[in-house]
Order: C-alpha cells, then structure tokens, then sequence
C-alpha cells in the first residue's frame, strides 16, 4: 500500500492534473458541441483541382456565335458526345434591356451541342419573379429562337418533381425538390447573363441555379430561398443542382442596380467552362471584381469549383485585357478589385 | 360570351382530366389542388370538388406532391371550389390563420407582428396569395371585416407608382418597381367591388399593360379581372390575343393555365362566383 500511497501534495497535484484534464476533454467537448457543423463533407467534395475557362471574345449577338462556342467547349474540354443535355438560361423578365440570357446565344448553344454530339437537348427555366413564364418566354423572343433550332422548353416551375436530400449544410434545408427533367439530364448547362446583383453582388452560374427550384414549392420569388439567406442558398443549390458546364452571356451585360433595374454594359464577352465555380470567377474577373471578395463565390471555391484565377488556366482572350470594370452599387464597392 | 375558342379551349381541359376528376399542373403530372380548383370553378365540375374534399387535410389545409409540401396559397382557391360549405370555412380558417412575418423596406423583417399572406408558411406577405385569401374571404365569409380591410391595406401599399402591382413590393432599396399585368389582374380581382381610387389606377394600368406580357397566364387573369369589374373596352382584344397565345404555344402544356382560359372566356356567372356578394 505504501507504494501507492501519495502524499497529500501529491495527491493535490494529481487530482488537479486530472481535473484540469476532465475540464479540458469538457471544454473540448462542449466546443465541438458549439461548433457548426461541417456545411460540407470534404469525401464528398475534395478539394477543387485546378480547372480551365475561354474568354471568347463577341462584338454583337449577329455574329456566328454557334461556331465560337462550338470552338470555346471544345478549348475547355467539353463533353457531351452521347448525353443528353439540358440547358438552363437566365430567364428573368419581359423587358427590354439585358436582363435575360440572350436567346441567340441559347440557340447557338443548341447548335453547337449538336455539333459536339449531345444526344437530347432541352432548353429549361423556372423564372424567380414571373409565374406567367409563357409570357417571357414570348416577349423575351426565346420560345421564337427555340422553335427556329427545333427545341422543346420545359417550365422548371411547372414540371414534375422529386425529391432530392441536400448535398452541403449552408442553409437549414435537408431536402431539395428538383424538375425530374433536370435530374434526368446527363449534363446541365448553366447559362446566366453577366450581371450585378443588388443582393449578393455578381449575378452568375452558382446564383443561376435559383432558376432550377420550383417556385410552386418555394414561393415566387423563390421565398424560402430568400428567407435562408440567399448565399447559404446559392451554395446548397449549387452543390446539389452540380451543374458541370457553364456558358456566361457577356456580350451585353449588365451592371449596377442589377439584376433587373441595372444598366446596359457591353462587354463582348462568353465565358466557358467546364467548372462553373471558374467560369464564375473569370466572369467576375472580367467585370473588374474580385472573386474572393464575393462571399458565396470564396466559399465555393473551397469545395464546389476553383475559385482562384491563378488555379485557372485561361484559354481564349487575353483576362486582364478583355476586363472592363462594372459599375456597383456603393453596398459592393468593396468587391472592387482596387478597392 | 362563350365562343368556339371557348368551346376549344373546354375540351383541351376536358381532354386531360383524370378519371378521379382531378387535374395535374401539367398533362402527364400527378394531380394537384391549385389546377383541380380553378378547373372545377371554370368547368363547374362535381368531379373535380370532390376530388377537392378528398385531399382537404384534417387542419383544413391543401398540400401538394401527395401532401407532402404544405401549399397555404392553393388553399384559398381550393376553399371558393369545395361543395360543402363546412369545409370550404375550414379551407378559408387555414388559409387565414397563416398569416406571414412583416416585410421591411430593405426586405429585411420588420419587428414580430404578421401581416398579410405569403405563397410558403412563414415567408413574407406577397400580392397574389394575399387577393387569393381576400377573395375566398368575400365570398365566403363576407361579414369578416377584419381580414377583408387587412388585405385590403396591403394591396392599397404594395400598389406601384405605375398603378400595377409588382409581385411583392412597391420599392425595393428605395428604388421604385414597376407593375406587372399577371399581377395586377390578381390584385384587381381581389379588390372587385372596393371602389378606390386605387382600383382605378390599377384598371388603367392593366388596360395597357397585358400587351407586353404575351402568355396565357397573364391574359386569362387580366380577362377575368376586367371582366370582374365590366370593363367591357379591352375584352374583345384580350380574348384575341389570348387565342393568339394558345395557338404559339397551347400554353406549354400547362394545364393551370388552360384552366384560367376557361374561366376567362366561359359564362359570367362563373367568374362572378369571385365577386362574392359585391
């Protein structure tokens, strides 16, 4: 017994050893208590390899803008040859002014799908604000364009659903329901306008993705999404929507009060990529943005894309030389790459 | 005012209803509340009602997808086609009583209390769910005086500069927005029989307006809207450009929408069913 006994000072230090030791474990747990939960798994999402994007320089939507993303999918390495593709444009509004994707640029895409061998293309869009889509549809000109290369559109808002368990944790949702249509396609395409954004700041292929959720569940506009925060959404969408290609409408863009009340901004551009999270960086590149600055764009360059440009490899135009800086709202000046 | 596009667009409807009377949101989809109600309002079809009262929910309620997705706006449409009025005054309770936070300015929320009706539970009051409660309200409980002037008063301060009305608000980030005529059909709809100047704002504004937003939706409301308030000088137009809509695209399919073109271009006393007793 007289070998375990301890001396009381020793029996003091050991027990304040252990104490310290059971409140560090405590600490430790009730830290990991507190601490949020992983909004992501990286087993799911590893860490973003580095990615491409073309720069494809377009004066004017009267040009051969089939050939030119024709050439741009196949620079970024674009594959569709025997999938079936579904488009998704930027359907806002029936004004006029560059609110929308520019129907000329899906018909273009269509075409040059055919060309690079997609086996079914359909054109698809479930507009936040307009529950009459068959209106913009028409006013917007693109049931006109569609009709001219032979596609169908389907109404993302109207479509059948399913059910689909969310695949990051950015907002409290756990589900997603999803157009069947959308779920069924090979590769989904998202297609947005190069704009503003008087919420989040750019406007682009991740926050495109609104348009994929149904507005009879979520609301018009898509109020439930606003109501979660309309970043934490954008990435939950993104990441369970995974578009793997993106074809951004530069020709005319928009900035300012975008992304409806903003202004004209002629930019000549496409982008293309492979890595939406890249197409939408480059794309704010070019509208003299930092990327990293966007709060949604950083964090999905940490586990949905590549999110910095010196990650990015660039094809077509020269980036910095094609880059023309966008007007902000002051909310965004801070997005600014001088600022 | 029935014609042959009348006719048409009638069997278009019938073509796609269920054998359970039902009808789904589009041709091949599962049956759904909102398309079922307002084809049983066009079509005066028992089928369809009862269809209706076999879905209503034990709170009341409607909900889409086999009653997983609570639908609190569906449900005051779905209260004007249910047959028995116990259950339609339930529909009416459960759409009421989902009231929804108050919307700022900014779009942020502005303090605790709820005001108005929204499209989800728990989301922020918009235009075209709060016509619908105020609708169902007039007709089916008129005497709710309180309900009636709430909705009443939203609409009043959501109305644009242009005399439309937006899908939410009147200015977002201080910036005026402008009317839409879907829209405004709805709101005008709701506001039948109010006599403000309000409404003789929103009337010029959809006069115009329905032109330059060329779908089915859009159309069919502004028909019923104006046909609500006997504002004979445009329905003439609107039904031509309404058959020009169904012949560039049969509305995509969507069979909500053909419904809404039934009620538009069928017998006035079925769109005076939305009146109530105004």
């Amino acid at each position: 017994m007289s070998g375990q006994r301890l001396s009381r000072r020793r029996l003091l230090v050991r027990a304040g050893a252990a104490a310290s030791f059971a409140i560090g474990i405590g600490a430790l747990a009730e830290d990991r208590l507190n601490r949020p939960p992983p909004r992501f798994d990286r087993s799911l999402f590893p860490e973003p390899p580095p990615a491409s994007a073309a720069v494809l320089r377009a004066g004017s939507y009267d040009g051969p803008l089939d050939e030119l993303l024709f050439d741009g999918l196949r620079a970024v390495g674009a594959d569709v040859r025997g999938r079936s593709v579904l488009l998704k444009p930027n359907l806002v509004e029936h004004n006029e002014g560059p609110v929308n994707t520019d129907p000329r640029v899906v018909a273009a895409a269509v075409v040059a799908m055919r060309r690079l061998g997609a086996r079914e293309i359909v054109v698809g869009e479930g507009p936040g604000h307009r529950r009459d889509v068959e209106a913009v549809l028409v006013a917007s000109g693109l049931h006109e364009a569609l009709q001219d290369v032979g596609v169908r559109f389907v109404d993302l808002n109207a479509a059948e659903l399913v059910r689909r368990p969310m695949r990051t944790r950015f907002t409290d949702l756990r589900e997603l329901w999803l157009p069947r249509a959308l779920v069924d396609a090979d590769v989904v395409v998202s297609m947005p306008k190069l704009k503003t954004h008087h919420w989040v700041g750019v406007t682009l292929s991740l926050k495109n993705c609104f348009g994929c959720v149904p507005g009879r569940v979520y609301g018009w506009p898509k109020n439930v999404l606003h109501f979660q925060g309309i970043e934490r959404s954008i990435l939950d969408i993104a990441a369970t929507v995974r578009p793997s290609l993106a074809i951004v409408d530069g020709i005319v863009g928009m900035e300012g009060d975008g992304p409806i009340l903003g202004t004209a901004q002629p930019a000549g551009v496409i982008v293309v990529s492979t890595d939406p999270v890249a197409a939408d960086a480059t794309a704010a590149r070019l509208m003299g943005i930092d990327g990293e600055k966007v709060g949604y764009l950083r964090d999905a360059g940490r586990f949905l894309g590549q999110g910095r440009l010196e990650r990015i490899e660039q094809r077509g135009e020269d980036l910095e030389r094609s880059a023309r800086p966008f007007a902000l709202l002051d909310q965004f000046r801070h997005l600014a790459l001088r600022s | 005012m029935p014609t042959t596009f009348h006719s048409t667009l009638v069997d278009a409807l019938r073509g796609v209803q269920r054998v359970d009377g039902a009808f789904g949101l589009t041709v091949d989809a599962r049956a759904e509340p909102e398309p079922t109600a307002v084809a049983a309002l066009a079509l005066d079809d028992a089928s369809a009602r009862r269809w209706l009262a076999s879905r209503q929910g034990a709170d009341g309620g409607f909900a889409e997808h086999d009653g997983l997705v609570e639908d609190c706006a569906s449900t005051a449409l779905a209260a004007l086609a249910l047959d028995r009025r116990s259950a339609a005054l339930r529909a009416l309770d459960y759409a009421v009583a989902r009231r929804s936070p108050q919307i700022g300015e900014s779009g942020d929320e502005n303090g605790d209390g709820r005001d108005g009706w929204g499209w989800t539970p728990d989301t922020y009051s918009w235009v075209e769910p709060t016509s619908r409660v105020l609708i169902a309200t007039r007709v089916l409980r008129p005497g709710d005086a309180t309900t009636r002037a709430e909705a009443v008063h939203l609409l009043e301060a959501r109305q644009c500069p242009d005399g439309g009305w937006n899908y939410g608000n009147a200015t977002v980030n201080g910036v005026d927005l402008r009317g839409y005529a879907q829209t405004t059909a709805v709101a005008l709809q709701a506001l039948v029989g109010s006599g403000s100047a309000t409404v003789e704002r929103g009337l010029a504004f959809l006069r115009g307006a329905w032109r330059d937003e060329p779908g089915g939706l859009t159309l069919a409301q502004s028909l019923v809207a104006l046909r609500l308030h006997r504002d004979r000088g445009a329905i003439g137009p609107l039904e031509r450009a309404l058959a020009d809509a169904h012949q560039r695209t049969h509305f995509l399919g969507n069979v909500l929408v053909l419904a809404w073109a039934v009620l538009a271009t069928g017998p006035q006393e079925r769109i005076d069913a939305l009146r109530g007793g105004v």
